[in-house]
């Protein structure tokens, strides 16, 4: 049965006269206004930095490598004055380090410090061929990062040393896996530069500490070559802005209808005041656990609200990566249209699959289990969902390694311990299943049944992955239990 | 058969399976273009290992090798000879 698709933004793509007029200068200044009018709707209050970046890359796209480096370093620069880097003015501040050091000497020196050590560990596993550091640079990165991790939470240093050491590990944390998609790159021929691939360390366009869209040898892949190659890549960036735009209408809609927030000043006389998961947690572990009903509403009208977030989060990184010349995936693809759970993997959060995938399954599958190929599959999927998830979390979240130590932090990470065996099992189940079985075609299975049981997993599951909010597992399984309405205190 | 055509074919079987039966170039970029995943792409590594009897244990991975049906081929003349 096939299914036409409906277009709410037409492929102006595929226009040959809008093609045409992208690649004249006219075209290419009411590209970036409607882009800069775009951003403006979404609220971006960096709005005409960016269009200026993205109008120098447009009107002189054989200087993109190095306007991309200059607009990356602009926004490190320009956001460190706004963000200060949330978690690094912290450090700054409860250390003391205040009266007897400026704030801007600490950050550039971290920042310096970091750049520096990226750059000579790079140039030094180049240099390694044929030794087990150039095999494994990525290996050895993240281990040596859990040692001085391990070391800044058990040695008695000083309150200055504490202060350098922690803030380089947080700089560094915010620039590893960057780091590490270069390494990757490190035999390609020809390459990128080290300096233009820093262009891209956390670049202008957003992201996370997940490299959108990965690293230099997938940006030379997708790099627009010409003219007409970059007004196409343009045109689809536009269109994805808008896309993002109508999503986050739909999102505000939705917040305002099921949580009561106000949207663009509108509140709802009535609406359904659903709980937050943090709320319904909290009442769950002081034994006054919401209707199993409530506890259902909460769980999926959290999982809405982070498919429509991300959504619209990673299309307007990738829509202004498009803009600049560089034709990127959608980092979230259709999830709802997921026929099993390793699709919907894929579907969701590409570019953090994609980092799991080159850093953890690809090692694991092509040296370990070689002669059992369904354990080979599974562990490998294993050290991807559940290993690396793991592992990236708990980097990402330096703020609880520094309040409890390594093996506090540990501890306190059981949940998503839990998360990452749960999904990695489930997702390396799905990858067997899925092996040699050729696509349904019966219409219920495809439509209904397939993607209930996907979307169902996903919106149970997800709970276990929300940001940190202290509890054990315990309270999880008790809100589990009152989900079905069993156990109930 | 060549190597070339032997590739091609079992790419065109993986799309199927997938149920993309559009034609493309030896040249396409398929996983660039998002037609292949990286998980098509462990597929490909386990068809050139049982096909071909390569070892990609002891060299570094890159994805981009397994983009089209040339730059396997380039890539299986490289490591077989």
């Amino acid at each position: 049965m096939s299914v036409t698709r409906l277009r709410i933004i037409p492929a102006i793509e595929q226009s040959p006269a809008l093609v045409q007029l992208a690649q004249q200068t006219g075209g290419k200044a009411l590209l970036l206004a409607v882009f800069a009018f775009g951003l403006y709707l979404h609220g971006s209050r960096w709005w005409l930095e960016l269009v200026l970046i993205l109008a120098a890359m447009s009107f002189w796209p054989q200087f993109r490598r190095p306007l991309l480096t200059a607009g990356t370093l602009y926004w490190l620069v320009s956001q460190h004055t706004r963000l200060k880097w949330g978690f690094l003015g912290h450090v700054f501040n409860t250390q003391g380090l205040g009266t007897t050091t400026s704030w801007y000497f600490y950050w550039l020196s971290l920042v310096a410090a970091t750049i520096l050590f990226c750059a000579m560990y790079y140039y030094l596993v180049r240099k390694s061929r044929g030794t087990w550091l150039y095999r494994r640079p990525v290996a050895a990165l993240l281990a040596g990062y859990f040692i001085l991790l391990t070391i800044a939470s058990y040695t008695p240093l000083s309150t200055t040393q504490q202060a350098y050491l922690w803030g380089f590990l947080i700089i560094l944390g915010h620039y590893i896996w960057f780091l590490a998609y270069s390494l990757q790159d490190r035999n390609a021929a020809p390459g990128t530069k080290f300096i233009y691939q820093l262009g891209h360390y956390q670049p202008f366009w957003g992201g996370s500490n997940t490299p959108f869209p990965k690293g230099a040898a997938y940006l030379r892949k997708i790099e627009a070559k010409n003219a007409e190659e970059l007004a196409i890549s343009q045109l689809k960036g536009i269109k994805l802005l808008y896309w993002a735009f109508i999503l986050s209408l739909v999102l505000g809609i939705f917040n305002m209808v099921v949580y009561g927030r106000p949207f663009y000043n509108l509140e709802l006389p009535a609406h359904l005041a659903t709980p937050s998961v943090n709320d319904a947690l909290a009442h769950t572990r002081s034994a006054d656990p919401y209707d199993w009903y409530i506890n259902w509403a909460v769980v999926l009208a959290n999982f809405i609200k982070s498919m429509l977030t991300l959504s619209v989060w990673g299309h307007i990184i990738i829509a202004t990566c498009r803009m600049a010349g560089f034709q990127a995936l959608r980092n979230t693809r259709s999830p709802l249209r997921s026929r099993t759970i390793a699709e919907f993997w894929n579907r969701y959060y590409y570019y953090f699959k994609e980092l799991l995938v080159e850093f953890f399954f690809y090692p694991t599958f092509l040296r370990y289990f070689k002669t059992r190929p369904r354990l080979r599959m599974f562990m490998a999927t294993m050290a991807a969902a559940g290993l690396g998830n793991m592992l990236y979390h708990f980097f990402r979240d330096i703020h609880i390694i520094m309040d409890l130590g390594v093996l506090g932090a540990l501890k306190a990470f059981q949940v998503y311990i839990f998360y990452g065996l749960l999904l990695g099992t489930a997702i390396g189940l799905s990858q067997l299943r899925n092996q040699n079985r050729k696509q349904s075609t019966h219409w219920f299975r495809t439509y209904v049944t397939a993607p209930v049981i996907v979307l169902g997993f996903y919106c149970i599951s997800h709970i276990f992955g929300l940001p940190y909010p202290g509890y054990g597992l315990d309270v999880y399984f008790q809100f589990l239990m009152n989900m079905f309405n069993v156990g109930v205190v | 058969m060549s190597k070339q055509a032997e590739i091609r074919e079992f790419l065109e079987e993986m799309l199927n399976k997938k149920g993309d039966s559009s034609d493309f170039s030896d040249q396409q970029l398929l996983v660039t273009e998002g037609r292949l995943d990286s998980l098509d792409v462990m597929t490909i590594v386990v068809f050139l290992e049982e096909t071909y009897g390569i070892d990609f244990s002891d060299r570094p991975f890159d994805q981009n090798e397994f983009d089209s049906v040339e730059s396997i081929t380039a890539l299986v003349d490289t490591l077989s000879s």
